[in-house]
């Protein structure tokens, strides 16, 4: 959320009401395991069809090449397009497809990006589009570059975290933004965090004439001062 | 300035209602937009996100706010096309557009294609010998058997439909694969499709020439005269496709090499996804008219010209009327992309900036 550039998966985007939305890039790994995931699916259905559609002589045979046919171009563009952005694999590693907008993706981006898959392949083991994707920051390969569309994570529901409830506190001279943020961040996360980790943090910038145990509770005052969390007295 | 804690109360409710929009598991058919003030809640919650990060309330509650936007923006900006009436119009429409918009690829995919084919016909006609430094002499003995006018070969004979609908399915599966690779190897400068609509002429006119050499000319084109047309054209319409990939990246004019090719990306799509459809017709063909026995020869020809005059028109007369009548539609139109932000842009995202040169003024509390 900083300003500075730092190297990360976040791809910052304007929205038309003016907000700056943060999209969270998947890299080349998880996409690998996505596809892994999807090409087992699709082996796993392609030999139930053939075991089911052997019965049948020269219809099943038709009927099973139609079926390896859609498994083998459309699989992708059916369940994207129909499963908001996301094959089963996809949806396994909390992935999706959007535009590059963040919007929904359309039908014509879809196909466009599965039929280059057979680009991305080229000369052999999908080289193509691997180097692309390491090449660029926002990890796209050549048929996402065509049909201008981003795999990006979900975004996941976090569970909001209690502030401890303390007797709130202003501190003694003014902090500055950075410094309100750690203070907050602190004390949304010491319940997660054991007692002594606790104390090792507070003693860096609590006051060194406190026992350790207060330290701690009196940097969580300090965040709900800064909140503005009222506790009823105990 | 608000407190974080007074600013949660005042816009709970408001944050609860969309979160209840947002997880509606609609399907395509979008419940969020049946709510009618989704719009509405979700521009005000926009609005609190940005007040939330430029008054540095906690990451915690940032994140929240900055899902809801996330989701909520996908669903208000969501395309919803209504798929058969798209279908239609693609068919009576778009397609053909399609076609006259990129007709001198075509035309140069048609030449290449062709061109080798009719070429290697006639020398394989005259030459027989050539044919055996194309192809395998085991796929020539093959297709010698296939053809065989005296009806030990499997054309020409009574299939059941059983077969029919096996070699339909083949067909299918064998030539869209074709098609489909014959666009996507374009995007190596084009080389991709030159080669495959090269070496595809060259084998098709091969084995032409030949068997119209050994005296099995009149069963091998009764045969091939009813889907060549929609077979050769789909293969060229991707040819085309791809070439125009090639040239969106050698050649992308006033453009960036990747905004050339997303230019170019919708109409890459239905020239593709036409073709598809063409040899699907083609494959219906094949599988149940060209196998059938009985008619003939003449009437077969017929069939054959009446499929290529009636892409020729579908392209060249039905396309370009469709064509003027969209781009005199278009000219009132501006298109205005949104623009990417770079990452330090003046934007809400800022106050990491601006908290260094002036640190105190952004107290959470009145100081």
């Amino acid at each position: 959320m900083n300003s500075t550039r730092l190297i990360d998966n976040h791809l910052p985007f304007e929205t038309p009401e003016g907000v700056v939305l943060q999209l969270e890039v998947a890299g080349l790994v998880a996409r690998s395991l996505a596809f892994t995931i999807d090409l087992a699916v699709r082996l796993g259905l392609m030999v139930a069809l053939s075991l089911l559609l052997s019965q049948f002589g020269g219809l099943g045979q038709g009927i099973m090449l139609l079926a390896w046919f859609v498994l083998e171009w459309f699989y992708p563009v059916l369940f994207e397009l129909l499963n908001h952005g996301a094959t089963p694999g996809k949806k396994a590693m909390g992935l999706r497809v959007v535009m590059g907008n963040g919007a929904t993706i359309s039908a014509s981006a879809s196909l466009v990006r599965n039929l280059l898959r057979t680009a991305d392949f080229l000369p052999f083991l999908w080289l193509s589009g691997i180097v692309c994707m390491l090449l660029r920051t926002d990890s796209r390969r050549l048929g996402d570059l065509v049909a201008d569309t981003l795999v990006i994570y979900k975004p996941a529901a976090e569970k909001a975290p209690e502030l401890p409830k303390r007797r709130p506190l202003m501190p003694k001279k003014p902090l500055n933004v950075e410094e309100q943020r750690a203070l907050v961040a602190f004390a949304e996360r010491s319940h997660l965090l054991s007692q002594e980790r606790c104390q090792e943090l507070a003693a860096i910038v609590a006051p060194d004439d406190m026992p350790p145990p207060q330290r701690v509770e009196y940097l969580q005052q300090l965040a709900a001062g800064l909140t503005g969390y009222q506790v009823t007295r105990l | 300035m608000i407190k974080q804690r007074d600013f949660e109360k005042q816009h709970q409710a408001e944050w609860q209602s969309l979160e209840q929009c947002l997880a509606v598991k609609g399907k395509r058919s979008g419940h969020s937009h049946q709510h009618a003030g989704f719009p509405d809640l979700y521009r005000c919650v926009c609005q609190q996100y940005a007040l939330a990060k430029e008054r540095n309330y906690s990451r915690s509650l940032v994140n929240r706010l900055h899902r809801m936007v996330e989701l909520g923006h996908q669903q208000l900006y969501e395309s919803r096309p209504r798929m058969r009436w798209q279908l239609l119009q693609f068919i009576g429409r778009d397609f053909a557009v399609a076609l006259w918009d990129e007709r001198r690829l075509i035309a140069v995919s048609a030449i290449l294609f062709m061109g080798s084919l009719l070429l290697t016909m006639l020398a394989c006609r005259y030459y027989p010998d050539l044919i055996f430094s194309i192809l395998p002499p085991q796929q020539v003995a093959e297709f010698q058997q296939m053809y065989d006018s005296n009806g030990s070969g499997s054309l020409g004979k009574l299939r059941d439909a059983d077969t029919d609908l096996m070699m339909f399915g083949y067909y299918v599966w064998n030539n869209v694969g074709i098609a489909f690779k014959t666009f996507a190897s374009g995007f190596f400068l084009g080389i991709g499709s030159i080669f495959i609509l090269l070496t595809n002429g060259l084998s098709i006119g091969a084995v032409a020439g030949f068997l119209w050499q050994s005296g099995q000319g009149e069963v091998f084109f009764s045969f091939v005269s009813g889907h060549s047309s929609w077979e050769l054209g789909a293969i060229m319409i991707c040819g085309a496709a791809g070439l125009r990939l090639g040239l969106a990246i050698v050649l992308p004019g006033r453009m960036s090499r990747v905004q050339s090719l997303q230019h170019h990306s919708q109409s890459l799509s239905r020239l593709v996804f036409g073709s598809a459809l063409l040899l699907v017709i083609a494959a219906l063909i094949e599988a149940f008219w060209s196998s059938q026995r009985g008619w003939p020869f003449e009437f077969r020809m017929v069939i054959g010209a009446l499929g290529w005059l009636f892409l020729a028109w579908y392209m060249l007369i039905h396309g370009r009327k469709h064509s003027t009548k969209l781009s005199i539609s278009k000219v009132s139109q501006v298109n205005i992309p949104l623009s990417k932000m770079p990452p330090d842009d003046m934007s809400g995202s800022n106050s990491g900036k601006r908290s260094e040169t002036n640190k105190n003024s952004e107290q959470h509390y009145a100081g």
